[in-house]
């Protein structure tokens, strides 16, 4: 038996449902000498700002139980830097390769993603709407379902590559919120971001992270993310790609039966750089124990009486 | 400076791990891969491959390369991460994913004045030993609270010129910091020196500002809270100079950790 693993995530082909989630796998070419590219089904670069940005300053982690709290500060070499230095070496594997993108206003959001207008080497653009609006006082767009309306509108009128929207968790109603996300023109709808959090110092009474909150993610937040992708999945008609504390194949499997057609792999690459190529391993294995031919069967296949 | 060339992913077994008194441990690992291409200065990322809800790895910088396959490890168990570590029996695997970032240069001819303040001891005892190879005999400034914490002394006097010691509370050595020593002997050795230190942030402060002092070069093993240890998650940024004066940050764990001292910000 040789299950097939691909899945149609769209307008995109994939070769199998694993992904590497935005901010988790820097820009693709850092570990290549540690995973072949060509086993996976794609990858998703670092958030990309029309200028480069250099963050905020130590502390940027801080561990938690079963999970990490980041703060980064959006540092990422910038939208030119990437189409021309990371991409053509990008493009010499035989994997999909997607791009998010990152801006503080809603016509920054269209500048970086016109710069993918037209570039076929990119799968899809992949929108972080969680990120402050500072012409609106900071306020997440993520959070607002007219801002997010916004966002997206600006990017699907600046490229004709896919886009997909990824979503906050951070939101009273997530369903609204990729419902509006869909209205704008989103071809595929990508879910969760972090989760908006604090962590104190006991001893000295200050906060961990150099910006004071941050996200977490990790297998703590899974629970979360898999009933925020059954909602979503089930309401909304575009292709789920579920993100959210994914280490082992079970887990993949969940998120495919909650409704995702495609998963993402983030803070399991820190602590195990191979987890992608490991997991198309095994989900591959798991298919054939389970007598599955098609793991896009699965699919939504969640049983509720 | 040299760049790491091939890295490996290993699950080691662990060949001893003890405790050397107070918080202060040694871990020693069968890594055969790692230790053949590493190089002083570098570091591992490492964490018990049963670690339950503690799940990130750290980055520790090898102390030593024993029998030519064995990664030796110093470290003091301070938080969860580190205990996790210290209660690793023989035979347990320790997940190893190294060598990583770049190391300190060795320069023949050179007269290497070696800084260390506390566990920052940790990557001297391989740099003074591939020193000595090259037959640089270094000055050893060691500094720590108490006499108690200090480790690895008698390896130091084998792979040094001379060791000089400094306490805090004074119970041996130098009754104060160590940095207090360097700078009141930088100026009689600073023909051909190179300093190399790794200690808390303000002895890195202070090194930076003796050696700007005497027109020495300095190298700095810097520290930062790290997520991956391969430059993928960009967590562990080292404020710092530009070649053209721009505020950049660096990345501790791609860039470094071995910094000259006239890039970074103190």
């Amino acid at each position: 038996m040789n299950p097939d693993l691909s899945v149609q995530l769209g307008p995109v082909r994939l070769k199998n449902p694993i992904l590497t989630a935005s901010g988790c796998f820097g820009y693709g070419l850092e570990l290549t000498d540690l995973i072949d590219l060509n086993q996976l089904g794609g990858i998703v670069s670092k958030s990309l700002t029309p200028q480069r940005r250099w963050g905020t300053g130590p502390h940027r982690l801080v561990e938690t139980s079963s999970g990490l709290i980041n703060a980064i500060g959006l540092e990422n070499i910038g939208v030119e830097a990437f189409l021309s230095e990371k991409l053509p070496k990008l493009q010499e594997y035989d994997t999909a390769i997607f791009a998010n993108i990152m801006g503080n206003t809603v016509e920054e959001y269209g500048e970086v993603a016109g710069r993918m207008n037209g570039v076929t080497a990119i799968s899809g653009v992949e929108i972080n709407i969680s990120s402050p609006n500072t012409k609106r006082g900071g306020m997440h767009f993520g959070v607002d379902p007219e801002m997010t309306y916004q966002v997206v509108r600006a990017v699907r009128d600046a490229t004709d590559r896919p886009v997909i929207a990824k979503l906050s968790p951070n939101v009273t109603d997530i369903v609204h919120i990729a419902k509006r996300a869909v209205d704008a023109g989103a071809d595929m709808i990508s879910l969760i971001n972090t989760l908006w959090s604090l962590a104190i110092d006991p001893n000295t009474g200050k906060p961990q992270l150099g910006n004071i909150t941050g996200g977490l993610s990790g297998p703590a937040i899974k629970p979360v993310a898999l009933r925020m992708v059954h909602q979503v999945a089930r309401q909304i008609p575009r292709p789920v790609i579920g993100i959210g504390g994914i280490a082992e194949v079970t887990d993949v499997i969940e998120f495919l039966m909650a409704g995702a057609t495609a998963v993402q792999i983030g803070t399991a690459n820190f602590y195990e750089p191979t987890v992608t190529m490991r997991l198309v391993r095994e989900l591959k294995e798991e298919c054939i124990r389970r007598g599955i031919e098609r793991v896009s069967s699965l699919t939504g296949s969640v049983q509720i009486q | 400076m040299q760049f790491m060339s091939g890295r490996f992913d290993l699950g080691a077994p662990v060949v001893e791990n003890v405790c050397l008194g107070g918080k202060y441990y040694r871990l020693r690992a069968l890594a055969p891969e790692i230790a053949a291409g590493v190089r002083p200065g570098q570091f591992c990322m490492i964490r018990p491959k049963n670690s339950g809800e503690s799940l990130m790895r750290r980055p520790f910088s090898i102390a030593a390369v024993r029998d030519g396959e064995i990664l030796e490890f110093a470290y003091t168990a301070i938080g969860r991460g580190t205990r996790l570590l210290a209660s690793m029996k023989p035979d347990e695997t320790l997940l190893c994913l190294g060598p990583l970032g770049n190391s300190f240069p060795v320069v023949s001819g050179s007269k290497a004045i070696v800084v260390a303040g506390g566990i920052g001891m940790a990557p001297f005892p391989f740099l003074n030993r591939v020193l000595t190879e090259h037959q640089v005999f270094p000055l050893t400034y060691y500094g720590a609270r108490s006499a108690d914490e200090l480790i690895y002394v008698e390896e130091f006097h084998q792979l040094s010129e001379k060791v000089i010691l400094a306490t805090d509370d004074g119970t041996a050595g130098h009754h104060g910091f160590v940095t207090e020593l360097l700078q009141r002997d930088l100026e009689e050795h600073k023909a051909d020196a190179v300093v190399y230190a790794c200690g808390p942030h303000p002895m890195l402060r202070r090194v930076k500002e003796i050696a700007a002092v005497h027109g020495v070069p300095a190298y700095l093993s810097m520290e930062e809270v790290m997520g991956c240890g391969v430059g993928i998650c960009i967590g562990c940024p080292i404020p710092g100079l530009s070649t053209d004066g721009q505020d950049v940050n660096y990345l501790c764990c791609k860039d470094g950790p071995i910094f000259p001292s006239t890039i970074v910000r103190l």
